[in-house]
């Protein structure tokens, strides 16, 4: 089997889950165990309250190849998550919520990804079918984000995903990869292909409400510098009401005369300041989209690969001088005779016969 | 079989040291040895690194001794010491235990000689995973140089060698101790220096609980061709669950080895006290190389065109409750039944000569 070969890393992270991490660690093993030869499964502890550390380290005196990272302080689903592909040592890196997701598609992502892919999304089949209000949103803003920022991405897409290192060194590169994090394969742009899976019966809902919103905004401000270039055209916008307002009040001024006392000088203070204003923001949020650009480390771009011509030679130049246009100003046949002072120089041509074609076309100019 | 004043169990590194250090004292030194050979065992598998203190920079008496005793492992042994590379310390960014200023203030405490990498050898290392890269001086032994040196020098000094000896019974006789061997042969020596390492318990006739309490790890050193970057380089990463590749000149191959992944199994002594540690090598375990390499390459990419020869693998002992710093000291340890059976443990190769002070010691006393 083709996947024996390939070092598998697995990532996933924990909080409160004592009583059912301990079975999905062992289903997660299991899997591992029987498909791959090189593995490891590295679970990152969000700082649980509960018994889930001493659960994990229950499985890890029976089986081989897990590593536990338990963080200090809770940090959240993404910071955790990040932490473990961080210390991820495989070839292909596999994230999935263990409470969520079957590990027995691991191996189907791994066959996939060895087809020529770099990702490997797991789409659940609820998400991508039904109408309920959640799935549908998640839906609608992946698709919104995909259009804003102008990348590819499934629509369905979850945590659950194969990347290959190519990918994670990509999204090592960003400072702020926890916040980008669901969509940072994504914009590696690296070509994808997807398989459907249903999450296991009776699993609890995931993330809640609150935690969804606060990740989908991390992830339209960290992958998108849009809302501020909408702020900088906007201000923009009202410097420029600003500026027709102050014109209109000297217009009036000049052809009204029942204009109230402190109208015009009010008028032109307001519309003045607010002028000035604008143009400060407008500089400003343009300022900043630098600033913001420098100290994300996001990469400008990513090399997917390389070919080289494959006849990157130095070009063969037809050293010739052309003379009169007689065919007896290139008698040489040898290096011997080129270098006796004649004006063909063989070495750089491959044999005798070209120069010979050469010498005539140049001759026919 | 004439009955030698001095018996040494065990054709090690230590063990060999200690015949011909004994040989001064006493007029017959037998050396027994359980393979067909000296210096196969824990003597050959292990870094082969020479410590010059660098590796220590939680432990600033570990680091001084180390340089000391270095110094003097180079007068005794000068053909034993391989020199010919230069040696990269490297500071982990995350996860390592100390930063690289703290190495610096470290390195300048003990006196030892810590320089910023050049370019190109700060290139091999990922920067977003290592702070900071120095050139020290640490060397490594040559096992196979040593075998051939303790060898002529007891052969010198008339210290009798004989390989493929199993002892399988000891005991007090007299004033001085009785021998069994496997193959029903059997002795008595004045003195029994025990230096078997990992079967230091193994035929000790004291009772279970009197004995030294061990801890034994399956260990396994990988060992590699060298991608052309790093022929004459060799690199430790420091300080936590990292790696070295360095020089591992009896066999002109690199070892690679892993704070994580070297380690196979580890279990103290006292879960099986029945058990012969050495059981575990049967049959051996398959390599974690695809581990150590995945890993290791992340801190330096040009480690993926290493390749992988074979690997040695061995047991580990160390002193129970030792494991956790770095101080690894000697156990020197007299039997309860039959005080003139005395077991040595070490550990680091040049830490020799701390424990022929405390054998002179005993001897005299006795």
């Amino acid at each position: 089997m083709r996947t024996r070969d390939i070092f598998v890393s697995v990532v996933m992270r924990v909080r409160d889950a004592a009583g059912a991490i301990g079975p999905a660690l062992e289903r997660v093993a299991g899997v591992m165990e029987a498909h791959f030869a090189y593995y490891e499964i590295i679970i990152v502890d969000d700082c649980s309250a509960d018994a889930s550390v001493a659960e994990i380290a229950a499985v890890q005196a029976r089986a081989r190849n897990i590593q536990l990272y338990a963080l200090a302080r809770r940090r959240g689903d993404n910071i955790a998550l990040t932490a473990g592909l961080d210390h991820a040592i495989g070839d292909m890196i596999v994230t999935l919520d263990p409470l969520l997701d079957p590990p027995a598609l691991i191996p189907h992502l791994v066959e996939r990804a060895l087809d020529g892919v770099d990702i490997v999304y797991a789409l659940p089949r609820a998400r991508l079918e039904s109408r309920g209000v959640g799935n549908r949103a998640v839906r609608g803003f992946v698709a919104a984000l995909s259009r804003l920022i102008n990348v590819d991405a499934p629509q369905a897409m979850s945590s659950y995903r194969l990347l290959n290192r190519t990918v994670l060194n990509y999204m090592l590169e960003a400072v702020d990869r926890h916040r980008s994090l669901m969509f940072l394969p994504a914009l590696s742009g690296y070509p994808y292909a997807t398989l459907e899976y249903d999450r296991l019966a009776g699993a609890a809902g995931g993330a809640s409400t609150g935690e969804r919103l606060a990740k989908a905004v991390d992830l339209l401000f960290s992958t998108s510098a849009r809302p501020l270039r909408i702020i900088t055209l906007m201000s923009l916008g009202i410097s420029v009401l600003s500026l027709c307002y102050a014109l209109y009040s000297v217009l009036i001024y000049v052809v009204r005369d029942d204009v109230a006392r402190g109208w015009t000088s009010l008028s032109l203070q307001i519309s003045g300041l607010f002028f000035l204003v604008c143009i400060i923001l407008a500089v400003m949020s343009e300022y900043l989209l630098q600033v913001l650009e420098a100290t994300t480390h996001h990469p400008r771009y990513h090399i997917a690969s390389q070919r080289h011509s494959t006849t990157m030679d130095i070009a063969r130049p037809r050293n010739v001088i052309a003379t009169s246009g007689a065919a007896d100003a290139f008698p040489a046949r040898s290096p011997h005779d080129a270098a006796a002072g004649q004006p063909v120089l063989q070495q750089a041509i491959g044999d005798g016969g070209e120069v010979k074609r050469a010498g005539l076309d140049q001759a026919k100019l | 079989m004439a009955e030698p004043d001095a018996l040494v169990i065990g054709g090690g590194f230590y063990g060999c040291c200690l015949a011909i250090h004994l040989r001064r004292r006493f007029g017959r030194v037998l050396l027994v040895e359980e393979a067909d050979g000296l210096l196969t065992r824990a003597s050959r598998v292990n870094q082969a690194r020479l410590h010059n203190g660098y590796h220590y920079p939680r432990s600033f008496l570990t680091a001084a001794r180390s340089r000391s005793n270095l110094e003097v492992f180079r007068r005794r042994f000068p053909g034993g010491v391989f020199d010919d590379f230069r040696h990269l310390y490297a500071i982990a960014r995350a996860d390592s235990k100390v930063g690289h200023r703290h190495f610096e203030r470290f390195a300048a405490a003990i006196g030892a000689r810590l320089e910023a990498a050049g370019p190109a050898d700060r290139r091999l290392f990922a920067p977003r995973l290592v702070e900071a890269v120095y050139e020290v001086v640490e060397p490594a032994f040559d096992v196979a140089a040593l075998r051939r040196l303790l060898v002529g020098r007891m052969a010198e000094s008339g210290v009798e060698v004989r390989t493929s000896m199993r002892v399988v019974r000891l005991g007090a006789a007299g004033a001085g101790v009785a021998v069994g061997f496997a193959d029903g042969t059997g002795l008595r020596a004045g003195w029994v220096f025990n230096c078997t390492y990992a079967a230091l318990n193994r035929v000790v006739p004291e009772a279970v609980e009197l004995r030294p309490r061990l801890v034994h790890q399956l260990a396994e050193v990988a060992l590699i061709t060298a991608p052309p970057a790093l022929r004459r380089l060799g690199i430790t990463v420091m300080d936590g669950p990292f790696f070295s590749a360095m020089p591992f000149p009896s066999e002109g191959l690199h070892s690679l080895t892993h704070v994580r992944y070297t380690p196979h199994m580890s279990w103290p002594e006292a879960s099986a006290p029945a058990r012969d540690p050495n059981a575990v090598l049967h049959p051996l375990p398959s390599s974690r190389f695809a581990w150590m390499m995945r890993d290791a390459r992340r801190y330096v990419p040009a480690l993926e065109g290493a390749v992988h020869v074979r690997s040695l693998f061995d047991i580990k002992t160390l002193v129970d409750g030792t494991q956790g710093d770095d101080a690894r000291p000697i156990l020197f340890h007299r039997d309860a039944t039959a005080p003139r059976l005395v077991s040595i443990l070490g550990s680091k190769l040049d830490n020799i000569f701390d424990v022929l002070d405390t054998v002179d010691e005993t001897l005299e006393r006795a």
